[in-house]
């Protein structure tokens, strides 16, 4: 236990092996909550096949999903100093390390006040993060045969909005400290090569809404567009076909007969189902997510 | 360590080279929001499979192709734009190449030609980062010198070179094994050639063209090691 000491063995053997992978410079991170809803801790199994990655992103349980952010610029993840007292004779004695903290800018593209929004919401979650660095390689914290995230002193999360200058562009700073106890010991890492995937590519999921719905006996016709865009318009979602949506009623699925866009972004999904049922329209395309609820005529 | 010219052959890969677009029914003509280096006189395929002479563009807004095989295919959806050949070489040693590679000027443009030589600094171990390279890029594709005059030298073939100049940056960017790049150079010219006060007097390679030169420092982080 690096942060303390360890009394039994004596001093730690400190031979290495060639070609160490050592973690490099990071470019983004993935939020992931430390427990799901069901109480069990959010890890990779290092004992058992690897997940599929995409899954972990598109995950339908938003307590077990991955949510990876944007490349960060500029990151920087200092350490404050350790505490000791010290005696008047100059000795000192340890009593706890500085705390681990994160500073990186999300630039231009990446800044949108809308994304904003959504990671001030973070704050209330406990979570952790893996770190991905530039080489698409996942660090976590390896404990009892898991790699779990890294834990995040939650209420320490601050992103923060940065107006562009004659000479800078927009950014969304994100800051925050790492739990005060967690020991960086425990770090490894899983590599692009051995993963199959560079991790810098996965992308979180983007909200789509549902609105104007217009419900008869057959079918709902509704508007599909993103949170993004402009105050006037915003993105419309195009080109969903049957396949990525999914209907319920009263609880069970319901089969869709047609999904029809009749323009940019407006859909007439088809189904047959009985007066009153609660139906509730689900996308299930991968990279997005969104539901609607309405009573069948 | 791997050589500069297989690194940039290996971004120069990984550049996206398809649009997309919409047919427009009323106007005749495809969509398209982001035509990159598209241009007249080109021809694409999609994945109908049709292939289509662009007849007409107007930049970041629509194209008119017409179908080669079937005058009844619209062109829509995910259109192949012509994929860059990448060269690597001096002068002379890069135009001998090109020059054999075949005879069909349209088969082998647009070129991506990084000049040989190259200058790299070498990082410690004290550093993240491996190597910084200074580049001399160019960015080619053919142009017509008897009937151009320096406008549409400009709009039919600096402009769409600027864009696959823009493009790689964008692949730069996205591959996170290089540091963003912040600033960079670009000089276009109509002709491209040996320049003097008189005029363009002689072809650098043996072809009329037009394009971009590129400047930039690129730098590539360290990977882990294989072994």
């Amino acid at each position: 236990m690096s942060l303390g000491c360890n009394c039994d063995a004596g001093l730690s053997n400190t031979g290495r092996p060639n070609c160490i992978p050592i973690q490099s410079v990071t470019a983004t991170l993935i939020m992931v909550p430390l427990r799901a809803s069901d109480g069990t801790l959010n890890f990779i199994d290092l004992n058992a096949p690897l997940p599929v990655w995409n899954d972990l992103v598109n995950e339908a349980d938003a307590s077990k999903r991955w949510f990876p952010l944007p490349q960060f610029e500029n990151v920087e993840l200092p350490k404050a100093d350790s505490q000791f007292e010290e005696a008047n004779s100059g000795r000192m004695v340890f009593l706890r390390q500085g705390k681990r903290s994160f500073a990186g800018e999300l630039w231009a593209e990446d800044s949108s006040p809308t994304l904003l929004g959504k990671l001030q919401g973070n704050r209330c979650v406990d979570f952790g993060v893996y770190i991905v660095d530039v080489n698409g390689d996942l660090v976590g914290s390896e404990v009892n045969g898991g790699l779990y995230p890294i834990p995040v002193d939650n209420p320490s999360f601050d992103p923060k909005y940065g107006f562009a200058t004659d000479s800078t562009t927009s950014k969304i700073m994100v800051g925050f400290d790492f739990q005060r106890l967690f020991d960086e010991g425990t770090m490894y890492m899983i590599t692009s090569d051995e993963a199959g995937i560079n991790f810098n590519t996965l992308e979180g999921l983007i909200d789509v809404n549902f609105t104007n719905l217009v419900i008869t006996a057959t079918d709902v016709t509704f508007d599909a567009s993103l949170d993004y865009g402009t105050a006037l318009s915003k993105i419309k979602f195009k080109g969903a076909l049957l396949a990525d949506f999914a209907l319920t009623g009263n609880g069970l699925p319901v089969v869709i007969s047609a999904v029809v866009e009749n323009t940019d972004g407006n859909y007439t999904v088809s189904f047959t189902a009985t007066t009153g049922d609660a139906m509730v329209l689900t996308l299930s395309k991968d990279g997005y997510i969104g539901s609607t609820s309405f009573t069948a005529l | 360590m791997i050589e500069v010219s297989v690194l940039i052959e290996g971004l120069v890969a990984q550049m996206q080279t398809t649009i997309s677009g919409v047919y427009n029914l009323s106007e005749s003509r495809t969509d398209i929001c982001q035509t990159k280096w598209l241009r007249e006189g080109r021809v694409v395929s999609t994945d109908q499979p049709e292939s289509y002479n662009i007849v007409d563009i107007s930049p970041d807004q629509w194209a008119l192709g017409e179908p080669i095989v079937n005058p009844l295919n619209v062109m829509e959806g995910t259109i192949q734009l012509p994929v860059p050949t990448f060269l690597f070489g001096t002068k002379l040693a890069t135009n001998m190449e090109w020059t054999k590679m075949s005879n069909d000027v349209k088969a082998k443009t647009p070129i991506i030609w990084l000049l040989e030589t190259t200058r790299e600094k070498v990082y410690g171990r004290g550093d993240t980062r491996e190597r910084e390279f200074d580049l001399r890029m160019f960015f080619l594709d053919e142009t017509n010198i008897k009937d151009f005059k320096t406008k549409d030298h400009r709009e039919q073939v600096v402009r769409p070179m600027q864009q696959l100049v823009l493009e790689f940056i964008e692949t730069v960017k996205r591959n996170r094994a290089y540091q963003t790049i912040e600033d960079y150079e670009m000089m276009s010219f109509s002709r491209f050639g040996v320049q003097k006060d008189n005029g363009m007097f002689q072809n650098i390679l043996d072809a009329n063209l037009s394009g971009v030169e590129l400047r930039l420092t690129l730098t590539k982080f360290k990977q882990n090691c294989k072994c």
